[in-house]
């Protein structure tokens, strides 16, 4: 028997599902050639096992954020952030609503100052 | 990866997009970090749950990544959606954190020798009942949870997260046929335990 005749045996040769499987991480997304989809069309084991991993990973992409972390998660950032500086301490704390919007800061800052320089023109 | 949010128009207070949030907190604006991190902790704390499968790991790696978020936002230039930059973020952190354990998250054994329960022969020749619609979101995240760590890594990034075999190995260091194959190995070991599962509930109700 030549090469070539041997060659032409093994391409004649039904894929088993051993082959199949070995090649299935490679094809399941994109499919594969027309032996691998024949096998699969014949095969039910083989057609199960691909069904049941498609399954699995459409059910995986169903899956939702599953809860917030605890509060003590955001209670460390902002200690680590006051303690390198980047943000001035009790800043950031109690929240947006805890805490003084930029404008409103500055708003506050200029009335304080126009009261102290009307305090000293009186006092004067 | 898919994009999720749309930077541009998601409002996060009254008055306030999260793109102008964005903006800010690059000027160091600590209360829009903050608008920031209640839009996104969720997610980014579920994804490092996810990959460590420890709760207090979770917690400190969601920690890390948004003081890595809040050191680096001033670098993020728009060129992909906020949320996939951040994911990627704490994707990276998470990496990080396992490469310092010293555990590998894409173990060269596993792929190298495939033991023989995680192989796909076991199914030759055996025929069971399919999986469709029998799978809850409480039985899937369990069987999640108790894959081996290089499994779920790969399962986490690709079947939830949405990333490509490209991306996981680009970021793994490891190669796309790698990433294929583990991933496969992963979704057949949740096979297996989903029909574990399945089976023991069966016996149960008997």
């Amino acid at each position: 028997m030549n090469m070539e005749t041997s060659e032409e045996n093994r391409e004649r040769k039904p894929m088993t599902c051993a082959e199949f499987q070995k090649v299935l991480p490679y094809i399941i997304e994109t499919g594969g050639n027309d032996e691998e989809e024949a096998h699969l069309a014949s095969c039910p084991v083989c057609s199960d096992l691909v069904k049941d991993l498609r399954y699995i990973a459409e059910q995986a992409k169903l899956l939702l954020p599953m809860r917030d972390p605890s509060p003590q998660v955001w209670n460390n950032i902002q200690n680590s952030l006051e303690r390198e500086g980047v943000v001035k301490p009790g800043r950031a704390r109690g929240g947006l609503l805890g805490s003084l919007g930029k404008s409103t800061g500055h708003c506050i800052t200029f009335v304080a100052a126009l009261a102290l320089v009307a305090l000293a023109i009186v006092s004067a | 990866m898919v994009a999720t949010l749309t930077t541009a128009k998601k409002t996060l207070a009254p008055g306030i997009t999260e793109a102008e949030a964005i903006d800010r907190a690059k000027g160091g604006d600590a209360e829009c970090f903050e608008l920031l991190y209640g839009l996104h902790k969720r997610r980014v704390y579920s994804l490092c749950l996810r990959m460590v499968g420890n709760t207090a790991e979770a917690e400190d790696l969601t920690q890390e990544a948004f003081l890595q978020l809040y050191r680096k936002i001033a670098t993020f230039r728009g060129e992909s959606a906020f949320s996939t930059w951040l994911h990627r973020l704490a994707v990276n952190v998470v990496l990080m954190h396992l490469r310092k354990k010293g555990l590998p998250e894409v173990s060269l054994e596993e792929t190298m020798e495939p033991q023989q329960e995680d192989g796909p022969k076991k199914d030759i020749g055996a025929r069971d009942n399919v999986l469709a619609g029998s799978i809850d979101r409480v039985n899937l995240e369990r069987a999640i949870e108790s894959l081996p760590p290089g499994y779920r890594i790969i399962f986490v990034l690709h079947d939830i997260e949405g990333y490509e075999h490209n991306e996981i190995a680009e970021m793994m260091g490891c190669s796309i046929g790698n990433s294929k194959s583990q991933l496969h190995k992963a979704r057949m070991k949740l096979r297996d335990l989903l029909k574990t599962s399945r089976a023991e509930k069966a016996a149960t109700r008997r």
